[in-house]
């Protein structure tokens, strides 16, 4: 159970998110929990005074990237989600995201996706660093770093949900992707490994 | 000088980030109005967005279908594949017939149309796709040939009537004319 200093702790963290983060959250919570899930959600955001607005938010605001752990752990804890649910969620939010529909002309082929893959995280956050280490156009396996953002395990776990449906988006086939590094286990980046379900 | 430069940069920012704003409320908008069922596709067939009313017709939720192969709403793999091969070649395709597959298995007469879409340097990005239902238009046909073949069998019958009482008739016409020559016959045999 996380308490409200540590929350706020999150808030130090130097960096911005766009506020489409939070209209995929929303999208989740609807999907799983309903009208009655969000209601409950936003009561006890506003309990704890975080500026989140799931309803009105746009996408392309930024916001500080604490708030964007800060709502996965009262999505997680409201709900008491699993770890792998929040995984799920990062799965499931290129599917709703108003940013991904913006830049629909990237999701064209493996190869043109891994080309513009330092850019696409520039699109929701202003810092990190998301580098292609290793491609193979005939396997579609890829390495990809990331790097420059320590924030917390359950961003680790979202992203690593958000990539493995990204990459599914290019290669049109069941893939899968597995963060294999972390900077918060003293990595010196986020190692993210895609491969093709066999 | 530069608190000038800053502050005109600022209040660009500002109006740039005004304008995608309205383009996000006004897409959202549109795509909600939108009545028709309609997707878009990526390259690799990969549907990436669709509106509430494919949603609705086909029964799946957005999460649900989007990132998934076109071919999987499509009864006949086949033609779908050969679809997939059309559009890549051609920039508009239009009134193509296809039966499409809701969540449910249901399956419905569709006619489909596809429109490529291009970057700025025209490569091929991807292509919306629209449906309309033609049941009731498939039906209305169905019944309208049924009516045509029963009317056709009904026309045939009463031809073969008319046909055979055209037989009967004839045969009477050349019966009286054999008769009027044996009558013709037996007088001359009686003046004679």
């Amino acid at each position: 159970m996380i308490n409200k200093e540590q929350l706020d702790e999150l808030l130090k963290i130097k960096g911005e998110v766009k506020g489409v983060v939070f209209q995929t959250d929303a999208d989740y919570i609807l999907k799983k929990e309903g009208e009655q899930g969000l209601k409950k959600l936003e009561k006890r955001i506003k309990e704890l005074g975080y500026p989140i607005d799931y309803r009105k938010g746009k996408a392309l605001d930024l916001h500080p990237i604490g708030l964007r752990v800060i709502s996965l752990f009262l999505i997680k804890d409201t709900f008491d989600w699993s770890d792998e649910e929040i995984r799920n969620m990062g799965y499931t939010a290129p599917t709703t995201s108003f940013i991904v529909k913006l830049l629909m002309k990237f999701f064209v082929s493996y190869m043109k996706f891994m080309s513009v893959v330092p850019g696409y995280w520039g699109k929701h956050y202003t810092v990190g660093n998301l580098e292609v280490i290793n491609l193979n156009d005939e396997t579609k396996d890829a390495t990809l770093h990331l790097k420059d953002i320590k924030i917390h395990p359950l961003f680790c776990l979202y992203v690593e949900g958000y990539f493995e449906r990204m990459y599914q988006f290019v290669v049109g086939k069941e893939g899968r992707c597995r963060e294999t590094k972390c900077m918060l286990k003293g990595d010196p980046y986020h190692e993210y490994v895609f491969w093709l379900k066999k | 000088m530069n608190m000038s430069f800053g502050s005109k940069n600022s209040k660009k920012k500002i109006k740039t980030e005004e304008e995608v704003q309205g383009l996000e409320s006004y897409i959202r908008d549109f795509w909600r109005f939108l009545p028709l069922p309609v997707c878009y596709i990526n390259p690799v067939n990969i549907i990436l967005d669709v509106d509430e009313v494919f949603s609705c017709f086909s029964n799946y939720q957005p999460t649900e279908i989007i990132g998934e192969d076109l071919g999987k709403l499509f009864a006949d793999s086949k033609k779908i594949e050969e679809f997939k091969k059309e559009i890549l070649e051609k920039e508009i395709i239009s009134n193509k017939e296809l039966v499409f597959l809701t969540k449910d298995k249901k399956e419905i007469p569709v006619s489909i149309s596809a429109m490529q879409r291009k970057d700025e340097k025209g490569n091929f990005i991807g292509y919306f796709l629209s449906l309309t239902d033609i049941s009731e238009s498939k039906r209305f046909q169905e019944k309208l040939e049924k009516e045509i073949e029963k009317k056709a069998a009904d026309l045939k019958e009463k031809i073969g009537e008319l046909e055979r009482i055209n037989k009967i008739m004839t045969g009477r016409e050349l019966k009286m004319i054999e008769l009027k020559e044996k009558i013709k016959q037996l007088e001359k045999q009686l003046k004679s």
